[in-house]
């Protein structure tokens, strides 16, 4: 920040992809290493999401759940690393992080019926098989959905690819999942969840990730409740929470995982979850909505 | 880490709130048209739909039209530069969209972002504030300074919004070089 800042530009961009608004914020030596940076970044974006996406037919996901139970499927490098961490993750927060809860997400229309059919029985992530060479076969049918993961890790990816184009800073910010890189502090607010319009100052962002999970722009009526996409693998049903849980960790991928599997923990169970990954959190529950636990820490 | 891993912040803990809306302007329409289509001459058409192109596009497209003004540009090889907006629950979005000569999208750029809470966007008077502003004079809803980490808001008015275009140049535009 100091006499490099005389000489470099600064760019701000947003464009629609992963079905949300994704903001690049760069600085870089010169406005034409900004704007490649900044086309490279959004190139990785939309790779990302052409790959993970559970809408789109001919994506690896969308293989893997018409295929994978039958043999296995060669899918992209990314995909695979993007599935062996939610493997990790399903481990280390006892089943709580699954990304094989996409059943419960269909019935409630939070995701679209057809890309592959419902699998008769529940698993979880734990009968996903990462072979080598890239390949993924499943031990029994199941319906993957990468949405809690794959967004943290388009945004990473985005901020590797501003970094290998010369940006020196900056911030990416995909509908809420932020990661900040360089000297760009970002000074980062949550929403309410009972009135999104109004924010609440969380921390000042750098070299860091945080990512968000809130039901107020998502949120359907399933059983007569008003829920969020977060299914309990526990119960295999939506939370009904009125709850925003931030997670900051080191990527943003980490992150946004690591917000679905503290929102189902609830703040005390939590906490070692995230001491673990060297991460923290801010759990803002909706007034008169799903007190904490006990034994939580207050912070006033 | 000597710091607790959870905060929780219960209903007295978030007094200090700050309330607004939120504005963010990111490229006017020139810069938008060089960046998707550097170094290429436009000529620009204002377009009035009429009563029987807006059904058409709004069959063919599933999408209502609200607007029967259009601001284009095209090239001399057909392509062409499309500058709309959409309005969501809460917010309001300009955007950009190139389409080329076969009619395929080569780019959409966000130009502008505001939003609001408390059932303001519907009002014409709130809106009106905006009209002839987009770009040239940004509104300073908030300082922009704000990074908000928050559930996801979908993207599908903008969606909804391409497709309509899409259909517009199919039957208005194509033809009108």
């Amino acid at each position: 920040m100091r006499s490099c800042s005389k000489t470099s530009v600064e760019l701000r961009r947003a464009r629609p992809l992963l079905g949300t608004l994704v903001e690049l914020r760069v600085r870089a030596p010169t406005p034409a290493l900004a704007g490649r940076a900044v086309r490279a970044a959004f190139a990785a974006v939309a790779r990302v999401q052409a790959l993970m996406s559970f809408h789109e037919p001919l994506s690896d996901v969308s293989r893997l759940n018409r295929t994978a139970a039958d043999r296995p499927v060669r899918v992209d490098p990314r995909t695979h690393r993007v599935l062996r961490q939610a493997q990790a993750l399903h481990r280390a927060t006892g089943g709580l992080f699954d990304v094989a809860t996409a059943p419960p997400l269909v019935r409630a229309g939070w995701l679209p019926h057809g890309t592959a059919p419902l699998p008769a029985t529940a698993g979880s992530a734990a009968d996903i098989v990462l072979l080598p060479g890239s390949r993924v076969r499943f031990r029994r049918p199941l319906l993957i959905d990468l949405g809690g993961i794959a967004k943290g890790f388009a945004v990473d990816q985005a901020v590797a690819a501003l970094r290998r184009h010369g940006a020196r800073a900056g911030l990416v910010n995909a509908g809420g999942d932020l990661r900040s890189f360089g000297a760009w502090r970002a000074p980062v607010q949550a929403r309410r969840p009972e009135a999104p319009g109004e924010f609440v100052h969380l921390v000042r962002l750098r070299d860091s990730a945080l990512a968000t999970s809130a039901p107020y722009y998502a949120a359907r009526r399933v059983g007569g409740r008003l829920c969020a996409p977060v299914i309990d693998p526990r119960t295999g049903r939506p939370s009904a929470a009125n709850l925003s849980v931030s997670v900051q960790a080191r990527t943003c991928c980490l992150a946004d995982a690591l917000c679905k599997a503290v929102w189902l923990a609830g703040p005390a169970a939590a906490a070692p979850m995230l001491r673990r990954h060297r991460a923290r959190a801010w759990w803002l529950p909706a007034p008169g909505s799903a007190a904490p636990p006990a034994r939580s820490r207050h912070a006033a | 880490m000597s710091r607790p891993p959870i905060i929780c912040l219960l209903a007295p803990a978030v007094l200090a709130a700050s309330t607004s809306g939120y504005a963010v302007t990111y490229l006017t329409p020139a810069q938008a048209r060089e960046e998707m289509f550097p170094g290429a001459a436009f000529s620009e058409t204002k377009i009035k739909l009429t009563p029987a192109q807006l059904r058409a596009i709004t069959a063919k497209s599933g999408v209502r039209v609200r607007h029967p003004d259009l601001t284009a540009a095209h090239t001399a090889d057909g392509a062409w530069f499309l500058v709309d907006e959409v309005l969501g629950k809460h917010e309001f979005i300009t955007y950009a969209c190139g389409i080329d000569a076969r009619g395929a999208v080569t780019g959409i750029e966000i130009l502008s972002y505001r939003e609001t809470y408390g059932g303001e966007i519907k009002d014409a008077r709130w809106r009106a504030q905006f009209a002839g502003k987009t770009v040239a004079a940004p509104l300073k809803l908030d300082l922009d300074i704000k990074n908000i980490s928050g559930a996801t808001l979908s993207c599908r008015h903008i969606t909804d919004g391409v497709k309509r275009l899409l259909a517009t140049h199919a039957l208005v535009l194509k033809d009108l070089r």
